[in-house]
């Protein structure tokens, strides 16, 4: 906790001229440049830009699986770290890197079961609590690989979301997804999310995507790596999978897309 | 999406999984048959230039002298088995074991790697026939020599394969673990120990042929009884045909711990170690 911060500023995510450097000297790689980003409690919002822009490290950043060269971030009022081990941020990755040795409910327990024990059990959902908020209910006894990539990821968002995470970082979880899958899932997270109501943090590719689930989009640019713009998003609350197809959408995306080329 | 949630998990893994083993067992007939069927066509080769050549039993046995070797000596074989089969297993054991603990060891602590492993390489490029007599000059004429040569010769590639396995995860794997707090020892025993299983198994099928050829090399020095022993003994009689029987029996022996490490390997990963999840 940041002295003279206002406990009850409900501010979820606090990046601050946050730089992440790789390597010294003349090879050195600057993937994230001064970087300032907040983001609200339970919002959603995505991060969109060219591949090699930052997006992953950023989000690395604020799950403190790699530490910002220099700058501040915060993660609920707290170092990043410090939310990690009381369990407050969850991870999705693009693959679902599922134990394939587990069955489907041995994976999504897994979070259960590792890590600081005072916190195993305190707050936390039940595993199939978790798979019927994914729709996998059933399915507990099955192992990965007989699963499709789908439902793969749907498991490895109930993993990531039985210990009831306050903030879920995904990583361009459906990336690796088909088209109609993906919709299908971007609906399910919108519902997810309205349940749950935690604070997500998105990285995507698509600029569709983006738009149709977050409330704000945070535009990166390449060289330097920053942040050029973090655009609204004017859509109804209840989203629903037609809205992709709005002509609404299509402006968003449309200005998206601009503000990228400038990057 | 609707279609592969309605239908059970367990019924399309089953079919999927009995197709996969049908295809195998077909495939596997086809391969095993065809080989017993080249073997046959060289035997009654050997059998053939044997006998029209008339060539001297002890410098050539034919195919038909050896089987009846192998039957005649049936219980000299068999006695001489033993000590060799103990060898090799207490070899076995102790290789892997040492191997797999020295391997963890490395994993857990890079500054123990980075002393002890290029001792392991300079052990490896020690031809062990050449360890063999300073090991009887240490350890005499019991099975201790033996042992510990089965033992050098599977040592290597355990480790080896070992460390490989145990660094053979996912990254992102590891990133979850991390985001999860998950301390070292629960990444060992929920990830890294999986995920090294299928590379132990390769070795483990490597070494276990190994580990027979080791005991005999280890009785070649000195030993009063045991395959190795029995070579020897049979080379200096100028009993071909039993000679080629002791060969027969240790390839015999190779090719069961071959399989009993197979079986045990199936058994184990139920899982596709190369599919990515």
């Amino acid at each position: 906790m940041k002295a003279g911060k206002p406990e009850s500023m409900p501010v979820a995510i606090d990046l601050r001229e946050v730089s992440v450097t790789f390597g010294t000297g003349d090879t050195a790689i600057r993937a994230v440049d001064k970087v300032s980003l907040s983001v609200q409690e339970g919002e959603f919002v995505s991060l969109i830009g060219h591949s090699g822009c930052g997006k992953s490290t950023l989000l690395r950043v604020i799950a403190d699986i790699i530490p910002p060269t220099s700058g501040e971030a915060e993660v609920l009022g707290m170092e990043p770290g410090d939310a990690r081990k009381q369990r407050a941020v969850s991870m999705v990755f693009q693959q679902s890197v599922l134990m394939p040795w587990d069955t489907v409910l041995e994976n999504v327990r897994m979070p259960l079961e590792v890590g600081p024990t005072r916190h195993q059990s305190s707050g936390a959902m039940s595993p199939m609590e978790a798979l019927k908020l994914v729709e996998l209910d059933g399915f507990e006894n099955a192992y990965p690989a007989q699963l499709s990539g789908g439902m793969r990821q749907r498991v490895a968002i109930a993993r990531a979301l039985v210990t009831k995470p306050r903030v879920l970082l995904m990583d361009e979880p459906f990336g690796a997804l088909d088209e109609l899958v993906r919709d299908s899932l971007n609906v399910e997270l919108l519902r997810i999310w309205g349940e749950a109501g935690m604070t997500i943090v998105f990285v995507t590719h698509s600029l569709q995507e983006a738009v149709f689930l977050s409330q704000r989009v945070a535009v990166m640019s390449r060289r330097p790596s920053r942040i050029a713009a973090v655009t609204s998003v004017a859509l109804p609350e209840n989203r629903e999978i037609a809205v992709k197809d709005t002509p609404e959408l299509g402006q968003q995306v449309a200005l998206l897309r601009s503000i990228l080329d400038e990057g | 999406m609707k279609v592969a949630l309605s239908s059970k998990p367990a019924g399309t893994a089953g079919i999927g999984m009995l197709q996969r083993s049908l295809l195998v067992i077909v495939r596997g007939a086809r391969g095993t048959t065809m080989a017993m069927l080249g073997l046959a066509i060289m035997l009654l080769i050997w059998q053939g230039v044997v006998r029209l050549l008339d060539v001297p039993i002890y410098l050539v046995p034919a195919p038909t002298d050896v089987l009846v070797a192998l039957y005649n000596d049936r219980a000299l074989l068999a006695q001489n088995s033993v000590p060799t089969l103990t060898e090799a297993a207490l070899g076995f054991l102790l290789g892997n074991t040492v191997a797999v603990l020295v391997a963890i060891s490395f994993v857990y602590n890079r500054t123990v790697e980075d002393l002890f492993y290029p001792v392991a390489i300079l052990i490896k490029t020690i031809p062990i026939i050449a360890i063999a007599p300073v090991l009887k000059i240490m350890l005499g004429n019991g099975i201790e020599p033996k042992v510990l040569i089965a033992a050098l010769i599977c040592f290597f590639p355990t480790l080896v394969n070992a460390v490989q396995g145990f660094r053979a995860v996912n990254p992102q794997l590891i990133e979850l673990m991390h985001v999860l707090s998950a301390t070292k020892t629960q990444v060992f025993r929920r990830v890294r120990f999986y995920a090294a299983l299928p590379y132990a198994f390769a070795a483990l099928k490597v070494s276990v042929t190994m580990c027979v050829l080791g005991a005999i090399v280890g009785e070649w020095i000195g030993a009063n009884s045991g395959i190795g022993y029995l070579i020897l003994q049979s080379m200096y009689v100028f009993d071909t045909p039993r000679l080629f029987a002791t060969i027969i029996v240790a390839s015999f022996m190779a090719i069961a711990g071959f399989a009993l490490v197979a079986w045990l390997e199936a058994r184990v990963i139920h899982w596709d170690p190369g599919e990515n999840t």
